[in-house]
């Protein structure tokens, strides 16, 4: 598991704190970044860097637990519990999805093929 | 009066190393304007604490000695400014660790990372720390089992050597007595108390360094070089406190043994061997008390750099 890989919470986002959480690691385990046996961060640690209650990142983790994407136990933390999955595939799959809804975005605006790739590469850098 | 001295001199000393250590070392990291703002002000903060505790640890370390001096606790006091000076180090790191704001920002962010000590923590430094604590161990356990009571009958505050040796009529005669003070019971069930305080400070400064939250993940590179450097100032203060303390005890165990009458071969060696100890935790408290007075520095820039010659300018050409 690389330690670089992070999550994020936007508290101006309508969407609650544990689905935006439960939505970020369901996705880096879809698409393989996270792998069966990686361990999850304590829930008081995340609850205390991303300044949460535990509350709230315990409700993430049970959802995902309740999906059968990990399994807590007492002592020993939450790990990933799903096998190996075709991460190739779902990572483009999603890629495809987000890229669809950019391209979505970008025509509702009234702009160009061209605006949109522009955009791309500046907010890329 | 002259262990007051014997402290303001070691502490000089320090000081001037540590003076020279920080004219001579650029900072270790230099962050942009608003480059990690929130991890600069966490280092900012939790050196400020630290500051503030090796501040207090040294004006009690040198108030204990200068309460001592007048000897109605005969040497008690004095023998606890080391422990007082680390445990302050140590206080000052827990208040700077568990006293970090929450985040305030509207997007925060995490690693998904299981932090613990080992991750931050150095080997060797550690091992060093368990060779200091060893010998202390050595040291307190020397001085306790060869102790004997004093005149005024207060255990452990004297040792006892007796002889008996060829008088020049031809007569055996019985020599020897007793010389102190030596760190007997008398100073070292203190002295152990002492330190298993510090120890238990030391374990709840690390765990706190650890425990600390991360100032957003894009600065996870900084933000895991801070918890380092604090736990090297928790084994630090350690060890200075480990090193302040073995040094007087092994140089007055030596000189006791090596002025006694009654000295035998046995003697002479651990008397040696003990002046030896004596000056190389002399010379570890002034290097450890150094590192912990010039620590690593995290530059922040308010502005930013003057255009330099041959400097590309936001048109194309240089600047002449």
């Amino acid at each position: 598991m690389s330690s670089q890989l992070s999550v994020a919470v936007d508290l101006t986002d309508p969407t609650p704190a544990y689905e935006q959480l439960r939505r970020q690691f369901a996705l880096l385990i879809e698409t393989g970044q996270l792998i069966r046996g990686d361990r999850l961060p304590p829930l008081r640690q995340l609850a205390r860097d991303l300044g949460l209650a535990v509350g709230t990142v315990g409700r993430a983790y049970q959802e995902l637990e309740a999906a059968g994407l990990v399994l807590t136990r007492r002592g020993g933390g939450t790990t990933v519990q799903v096998p190996a999955v075709d991460a190739v595939a779902t990572t483009r799959a999603h890629l495809r999805a987000a890229a669809t809804a950019y391209a979505k975005q970008v025509a509702a605006l009234g702009l160009s093929q061209d605006d949109a790739v522009n955009a791309l590469e500046k907010a890329w850098r | 009066m002259l262990v007051i001295i014997i402290v303001l001199v070691l502490c000089c000393g320090a000081l001037i190393v540590a003076a020279v250590r920080r004219a001579t070392r650029a900072p270790a990291f230099r962050l942009g304007i608003n480059q990690f703002a929130e991890a600069a002000v966490i280092a900012r903060h939790t050196r400020v604490w630290r500051a503030v505790g090796i501040a207090v640890g040294l004006a009690a370390a040198v108030g204990l000695t200068w309460l001592s001096s007048g000897g109605r606790d005969l040497g008690r006091l004095v023998a606890l400014a080391p422990v007082a000076l680390g445990g302050c180090i140590l206080l000052g790191v827990v208040v700077g660790q568990l006293t970090v704001r929450p985040p305030r920002g509207v997007v925060r962010s995490a690693t998904v990372q299981t932090r613990s000590m080992r991750d931050y923590v150095d080997r060797g430094h550690v091992g060093t720390l368990i060779g200091a604590s060893t010998v202390v161990a050595g040291l307190l356990l020397l001085g306790t089992s060869w102790a004997t009571p004093d005149d005024m009958g207060r255990p452990g505050r004297t040792l006892t050597r007796l002889c008996t040796t060829l008088a020049p009529d031809g007569t055996t005669v019985r020599v020897g007595g007793s010389s102190g003070p030596w760190p007997g019971e008398f100073y070292t069930v203190p002295i152990l108390g002492g330190l298993l305080v510090v120890g238990l400070l030391g374990w709840l400064a690390a765990w706190a360094a650890v425990r600390r939250r991360r100032p957003g993940s894009e600065s996870s590179e900084l933000d895991d070089r801070l918890r380092r450097w604090s736990l090297a100032d928790v084994i630090d203060a350690c060890l200075v406190t480990l090193a302040a303390t073995a040094a007087p005890l092994s140089l007055i165990m030596a000189n006791a043994l090596g002025s006694s009458q009654c000295s035998t071969t046995r003697d002479a060696i651990i008397s040696w061997v003990l002046a030896g100890v004596g000056a190389v935790a002399t010379v570890v408290t002034v290097v450890v008390l150094a590192r912990l007075l010039s620590p690593p520095r995290v530059a922040v820039d308010d502005l930013p750099p003057p255009p330099q010659p041959a400097d590309p300018t936001p048109v194309g050409a240089p600047v002449r």
